[in-house]
């Protein structure tokens, strides 16, 4: 048992805090959220110094790191509210395509997101609520290629990125395909969330796409898909709730009310002690889940990553909550950061598709012993 | 990183579930502890079972080095109380780990090695004499007095909750030895008692799930030998091993076991098949499970950063309001499942009657071993570096 950080993880945690602070100021930031928060710059950055990479064999030039080593960038990336698409990017578009890092266009796709050059997303919803496994979009075969057409929904960096993964049928048989952002059959609109962060919608008219896999290894990478986006969520939103009480403890210490700093009166320091043990839950949780995807560790991943996803739910909505109250009308005030905190902490929230769903999906593991 | 277990403290916790199923948790044991008056210890079997664990070297094995231990780390000291107590098996943590070891540091000479010997066998409990009907987390507002007689010391006063008194030989008596009531914790001293002094009595409180003791003192004179650590000097021996104690509270598997219990009987059992594929009974025990898997963790990380000679005081406290709120929930989302059977107490009585105690007792665990409330501050003040209140 060893719960420390590696002299290497300290090291990219160390390099991961640099770059972010230099460009995670307010005025960036104020900036992003003009501009479908995304930071093209940092991003640049972020691929020079191959944090974009971390998690990537050395044949695309990654540095073929686990995902323990992942998860500390990314709670970085949660902890300064960086305008970037770290869940999707670098775990669910990305990692599950691992296994397929062979087939020339998966290597070009990943390489591309490695060095920068290019954003690897995936998009898994159609219109209205529908999403995994349930795709109307089609595909034609003409030869050796593949011709995709339907309509796609809620993309991550979608108006960004340069490579997309999707589930289409051909015929009854659900396949996953791979195709360029820039192909002439690709209209992207965008969609704005709470967050100011923008996704998009596709409309794909006969996109040329890749075959990646069909048949039943389809629903394998769907669940490596939501298996990453657990962990990596879980990841993040550490860092999210560390950023959002180091706010609120620093504002409780400062602020005085009847003669008194906010936060010695009790009923004040307790709302934080119990934020902090949220926190403090959910990064264990974290820990568990990329310990176990980095088979450090016995037990199910299934089973980890939702117990991961259900803290992500649990500590991002209370503790987010928590800290705004205590703030009073200065937390959300948009000339102090901690809203920034509170709108991500709902986006990724409600992109794991909310608590109940997750407890519903735990349940039912549980019922069929596939979770101890 | 790396969250499990080594091979070796594996191997240990399963050596210590083995010992006590097979060595300890015999028949004619357990039915002794189902009774109400003995459930806690000091019933003959009781008393069999401390000098077997005793002469097996396991209290020994548990201590400190530098104290005639066998210097177990916090990790092997927390994995031990809790497969004891996840047995069923009335580990005497409070005695053998907490005081004990600071009894040995700080007592005089003159008992130090008889009551240490008594403690290593298996022979002796010693029970805590802190809280009085008016001090309760207040601790430094106590009554109780003791007074220099040439080589000896008299006390008078009352003390109340003095868990385990009624069976055991020694109470650790914090007394006022500075009557000036503005001194508050820096007057205070620790007694070892023992319980067959003149004018030393007990009386029992039946609460609603455990059994407990109001114990007096009147002119009870004990030798000055009796005095551990300094005069006045008290409040850290009091407050000194409070992190490790409060891990072994609410440990994981002492907690977790009405939900292994509970999961083991609807999936082993046909007649509850059905409530397993019900939605919300698989809520109930995703909910559990979650918030288990989280304890389990947290137990474990607290343990670690002691054992690399961290205090572990915000983990513990942190650690001991989650363990015990979740002590009281898990009671409630496993009870519902059985709904009116879990009210049941015996004869019908599910899980042996398991989940009808665990309400009765549960209560005890938020306010125990120090209120949530403070545990609460001690977090926002050392771990979030907030201002202290009034």
């Amino acid at each position: 048992m060893d719960f420390s950080l590696s002299e290497f993880q300290q090291e990219i945690q160390q390099l991961a805090k640099k770059i972010l602070a230099d460009y995670c100021t307010q005025p960036r930031l104020r900036n992003a959220e003009a501009n479908d928060y995304f930071d093209a710059e940092l991003w640049q950055q972020l691929a020079e110094a191959g944090l974009l990479g971390l998690a990537l064999p050395e044949s695309v030039g990654g540095m073929a790191q686990d995902l323990e080593t992942l998860a500390v960038v990314l709670e970085q990336l949660g902890a300064h509210v960086a305008p970037v698409p770290g869940i999707s990017a670098l775990a669910t578009a990305s990692l599950p395509l691992l296994p397929y890092i062979e087939q020339p266009a998966v290597h070009e796709a990943l390489a591309a997101l490695s060095s920068g050059a290019g954003i690897l997303t995936c998009a898994l919803a159609e219109s209205g609520i529908s999403g995994n496994g349930i795709a109307q979009a089609v595909v034609e075969a003409e030869g050796d290629h593949y011709y995709l057409s339907g309509e796609k929904s809620r993309v991550p960096a979608g108006l960004q990125a340069s490579h997309c993964w999707t589930v289409a049928k051909q015929g009854e048989e659900q396949g996953i395909y791979l195709f360029s952002c820039d192909d002439a059959g690709v209209t992207r609109r965008r969609q704005l969330t709470t967050s100011g962060e923008a996704l998009a919608s596709m409309t794909l008219d006969r996109v040329k796409a890749v075959k990646i896999v069909s048949g039943e290894q389809v629903a394998q990478v769907l669940s490596a898909a939501a298996i990453y986006q657990r962990a990596a969520s879980a990841a993040v939103a550490t860092g999210l709730c560390e950023g959002m009480l180091a706010l609120a403890s620093e504002h409780c210490s400062q602020r005085k009310q009847f003669g008194r700093a906010l936060g010695s009166f009790q009923a004040v320091a307790h709302q934080l002690a119990d934020c902090y043990i949220d926190k403090e839950c959910l990064r264990t949780a974290s820990e568990q889940v990329s310990a176990q995807l980095g088979q450090n560790s016995q037990g199910s991943v299934e089973g980890a990553s939702l117990v991961a996803a259900y803290w992500t739910t649990e500590a991002l909505h209370r503790v987010s909550h928590r800290c705004q109250h205590v703030h009073g009308g200065t937390g959300v005030d948009r000339d102090y950061p901690l809203y920034r905190y509170c709108l991500q902490a709902r986006q990724i929230e409600m992109d794991l598709g909310g608590q109940s769903s997750v407890l519903a999906a735990l349940g039912e593991g549980i019922a069929a012993q596939r979770v101890a | 990183m790396n969250i499990d277990l080594s091979a070796e403290q594996e191997a240990f916790r399963q050596r210590v579930r083995e010992y006590m199923a097979s060595q300890m948790m015999t028949p004619e044991f357990k039915a002794e502890l189902a009774q109400p008056d003995v459930s806690h210890g000091g019933g003959p079997v009781y008393w069999q079972k401390m000098r077997q664990l005793g002469a097996d070297g396991w209290i020994r094995y548990s201590w400190p080095k530098e104290l005639g231990g066998e210097g177990a780390d916090p990790v092997e000291q927390y994995l031990l109380v809790d497969e004891a107590k996840r047995a069923g098996f009335p580990w005497p943590a409070l005695s053998a780990n907490s005081i004990g070891p600071v009894f040995a540091k700080y007592a005089q000479p003159e008992i130090r090695d008889k009551v240490v010997s008594e403690i290593l066998n298996g022979e002796a409990y010693l029970a805590i004499g802190y809280s009085e009907p008016s001090a309760g987390s207040d601790l430094a507002s106590l009554r109780t007095r003791a007074e220099r007689d040439g080589d000896d010391w008299v006390i008078n006063g009352q003390k109340i909750w003095t868990s385990c008194a009624n069976f055991a030989n020694y109470i650790w008596l914090a007394a006022r030895t500075d009557p000036d009531p503005s001194k508050r914790h820096k007057g205070l001293t620790i007694f070892l008692v023992p319980t067959d002094s003149e004018g030393y009595s007990c009386t029992l409180i039946h609460t609603m799930g455990v059994l407990t003791t109001t114990t007096y003192y009147q002119d009870v004179r004990i030798p000055d030998c009796y005095r551990v650590g300094e005069v006045n000097g008290g409040w850290p021996l009091i407050t000194g091993q409070l992190n490790v104690e409060r891990l072994s509270l609410v440990g994981y598997g002492h907690v977790a076991k009405l939900y292994d219990k509970t999961l083991g009987l609807l999936r082993g059992n046909d007649d509850y098949r059905e409530l397993l594929d019900t939605p919300w009974v698989q809520r109930n025990l995703a909910v559990a499970h979650a918030r288990l898997e989280a304890l389990k963790m947290l137990c474990l990380k607290s343990a670690w950063i002691m054992e690399q000679g961290g205090t572990g005081m915000v983990e513990a406290s942190a650690t001991k309001v989650y363990g015990s709120e979740l002590y009281i929930e898990l009671g409630r989302l496993m009870a519902e499942i059985l709904a009116p059977l879990a009210n049941l107490r015996d004869g019908d009585a599910v899980l042996n009657g398991l989940m009808e105690l665990w309400y009765r007792k549960g209560t005890v665990h938020t306010f125990g071993g120090g209120a949530n409330e403070l545990q609460r501050s001690i977090v926002a003040a050392a771990g979030l570096g907030l201002p202290r209140g009034a």
